[in-house]
């Protein structure tokens, strides 16, 4: 291609130098350009950097993953010895007695200060207080059939050799044990004594379970739990007899998977109910708090790579006398009749799943598209600028001003 | 200050070295008018802003909720009980806490007659423009007593507060649910009705929703309507102003004969509660983002015309020859050298 061709073509055509009019104004806006261009740019970059988290929603595939339980609540008025916690769900799954599970019991005394944080169990060693009569055969009291004692062999004797014998004995028959008192095992144990001694104190308990990702409850309710055809029962005959006792509580945490850092800007919920006191000013005695919780399966994933896999849950609260009927609280409602004093979380989970994930507010061609957006409208300005003020200046001073 | 010019990027050029046309005004008025209708179409973008929708887990540790209802039904107050029953156990007697007054049955205009309600969902200015706080009136005595024959319906209407939990809030004719001494005949019972208001959470009459303004009406005195209602808490957010309401689907059943566990036919609406709330806000970027956003768009513009005319020139004049440059061709108010 001829030259003469190629400068036909020049869509770039420059002016001469010697026709090319400078002026101090121009020089001015060109400098404030340039520290604009270069604030934009900065903060472009700053933009860049910025880290945002977009939420989305998927259906939650994870079935067969447990529920981690992490729970730390405080009965001031429930001795530990009293406290049992199940859990149940509604495929029929029972984990009876959790609280003798590695969970961690902290005495408290009536004021809320710490005693200590041993496993207390009422009554003495077994070998301490064994009979003397090696041929002994304790009484059950009519809780277990020890009439044809005499006519079998010594193996096959019936006998409630020690307290906890004749209280699951005692527990067969949904019988109420209360303190053990004239029950010579336990007198001789000093269950009877210690049980009566610990029984104004507190109870803080912390631990972890499994759940199974379906609905279900768990609860927190006085004496031992049986389970039978006929149902779910506490033996609550000595929390009954002990009018101080309640169920007021404070949840120090509860959440079903691990903590997380916020990373939303709208707070977790992953534990909504933190530092929730439930202490009314009527007595409460004989009263059941059930907590209602929609568990939503939530994954948060962080820039570094790392994935969190927890859940969020939110809370309806609830709480009724056991003897049913209305209440100061609640004057047009009926509340249901039965059930022992108890603390109830119900949880139920959701098919959905919320994914929070943390990215970067732009990509590098945002990034480099909006510096060169920014260059591009600053010079624009610029150009517009320095026309107006040159004619300006050429309307009011003439040719020589600038 | 002299050394202030070498700095000069916008070198300007003596009027007698430019050359102008009418073909260049025309595009220049054209530009001009792009411009403005660009700026135009922007500032209403930036002050209409953006809707955002995230969706998240309530942290508030919830109790109770509101219920708002009106309906007219085809049987005497007299006859008619509501009651409450959900997941805790717990029953309400919601007669003492709903309006009850004996009225003629009617059909109110525009009421959706046994079909579906053509409902779509409220956008974020219609709620907004329509969440006005309302109460309900209270009830009036319209001095007829229940025996008289065109008083046969009865009008049921107000809050009640529920447990936040999964329940039903049922329409029963009276003494067959709790067993009473006096009960209706059977043959007598007609649940025909029209529901003028069903809503969760605060009371706002203007917004619609799913169940408002339908009448379901049946010559059987045995058929029983059930209305399945999930509730989504949803709050609408814009320039400040925050709007806390409860959308819900619906599905609905009607069947012969009475419900699972109830001797007689009812009305009954079943509720339950979502865990995940829906806000829908109004976001807009800032007005520095805007300004920068607006220039970058409208000098862009405007470098895309220059380079179009320039290009479109050179493109005439290489194919077409010199006279049809749009750039160079003389007006007729150009002086005229004394060589041409």
């Amino acid at each position: 291609m001829k030259k003469s061709k190629l400068l036909s073509i020049d869509a770039f055509s420059k002016t001469e130098e010697d026709v090319r009019i400078r002026t101090r104004t121009g020089g001015l806006i060109t400098l404030s350009c340039v520290v604009v261009t270069v604030l934009l740019l900065l903060s472009e970059w700053f933009h860049l950097k910025e880290v945002v988290t977009r939420p989305q929603l998927v259906v939650d595939r994870d079935r067969h993953l447990k529920l981690d339980l992490n729970m730390d609540i405080t009965f001031p008025h429930v001795p530990c010895h009293l406290l049992n916690m199940d859990i149940m769900d509604s495929a029929g799954e029972l984990q009876l007695d959790v609280l003798n599970k590695g969970w961690s019991k902290t005495r408290l005394d009536p004021s809320g200060q710490v005693l200590d944080t041993k496993q207390f169990k009422p009554g003495k060693d077994v070998g301490e207080y064994a009979p003397e009569d090696e041929d002994y055969c304790g009484p059950c009291y009519g809780a277990r059939d020890q009439t044809k004692n005499d006519e079998v062999s010594k193996e096959e004797r019936v006998c409630c050799q020690t307290c906890e014998d004749v209280r699951d004995a005692y527990g067969e028959k949904q019988w109420a044990f209360f303190d053990g008192k004239d029950v010579e095992q336990c007198e001789r144990e000093g269950y009877v004594q210690q049980v009566n001694e610990h029984i104004e104190e507190g109870c803080r308990i912390k631990g972890m379970a499994k759940l199974n990702r379906i609905g279900g409850n768990l609860h927190f309710a006085p004496g031992k739990s049986f389970q039978n055809k006929r149902g779910h029962f506490h033996d609550a005959s000595l929390y009954l007899a002990s009018p101080s006792l309640n169920f007021n509580h404070i949840i120090h945490h509860l959440s079903f998977g691990k903590e997380v850092e916020d990373i939303t800007g709208q707070g977790t919920s992953t534990a909504p109910l933190d530092g929730t006191k439930v202490s009314p000013e009527f007595d409460t005695h004989n009263h059941q708090f059930s907590y209602f919780a929609k568990i939503v399966p939530t994954r948060y994933e962080y820039l570094s790579g790392e994935k969190v896999e927890t859940t969020q849950f939110t809370t309806t609260y609830h709480s009724r006398p056991i003897r049913g009927g209305r209440d100061s609280d609640h004057p047009t409602t009926l509340h249901s009749m039965g059930g022992f004093p108890s603390v109830y979380f119900y949880f139920e989970m959701s098919p959905l799943k919320v994914i929070n994930k943390q990215q970067y507010a732009q990509s590098w061609s945002g990034f480099l598209l909006n510096c060169i957006t920014s260059i591009g409208g600053v010079l624009a300005v610029g150009t517009v600028l320095d026309k107006i003020t040159y004619k300006a200046q050429r309307s009011m001073w003439g040719k020589k001003s600038t | 200050m002299a050394g202030l010019r070498t700095f000069d990027a916008f070198p300007k050029t003596e009027e007698q070295h430019v050359r102008k046309s009418s073909k260049g005004g025309y595009t220049s008025i054209l530009t001009y008018f792009f411009l403005i209708f660009i700026a135009w179409s922007e500032f209403g973008n930036f002050f209409g802003g953006y809707v955002d929708e995230q969706y998240g887990v309530s942290k508030d540790l919830r109790e109770t909720v509101q219920i708002n209802m009106d309906m007219f039904v085809h049987m005497p107050c007299k006859w008619l009980e509501v009651v409450v029953q959900d997941h805790t156990g717990d029953r309400k007697l919601v007669r003492e806490e709903l309006k009850m007054e004996s009225i003629p049955f009617f059909l109110p205009y525009g009421t959706v007659i046994n079909e579906r309600n053509k409902i779509a969902t409220p956008g974020l200015d219609e709620v907004l423009a329509e969440a006005i706080p309302g109460q309900f009136r209270d009830q009036i005595d319209f001095g007829s007593g229940d025996d008289n024959q065109e008083f046969n319906g009865c009008h049921v209407f107000g809050t009640i507060t529920v447990n936040m939990v999964k329940g039903d809030l049922m329409v029963i004719p009276r003494g067959q649910s709790l067993g009473g001494p006096q009960r209706m005949p059977l043959d007598a019972i007609n649940l025909s009705h029209v529901i003028n208001e069903f809503s969760f959470g605060d009371f706002y009459p203007y917004i619609d929703n799913p169940l408002d303004r339908i009448a379901r009406i049946t010559a059987e005195s045995t058929t029983s309507f059930h209305y399945h209602t999930s509730v989504v808490p949803t709050i609408f957010r814009k320039l400040g102003a925050e709007v806390d309401t409860n959308q819900y689907s619906l599905s609905e059943t009607e069947h012969e004969g009475p419900p699972q566990g109830l001797r007689v036919p009812a009305i009954i609406f079943s509720y339950s509660f979502e865990a995940l709330t829906i806000t829908i806000s109004d976001e807009r970027i800032s007005f520095w983002q805007f300004v920068v956003r607006l220039v970058a768009i409208l000098s862009f513009f405007v470098y895309i015309m220059t380079w179009a005319f320039t290009l479109l020139d050179m493109a005439l004049v290489l194919l077409l020859g010199p006279k049809w440059s749009l750039r160079y061709q003389r007006d007729g108010r150009q002086k005229t050298g004394i060589l041409e």
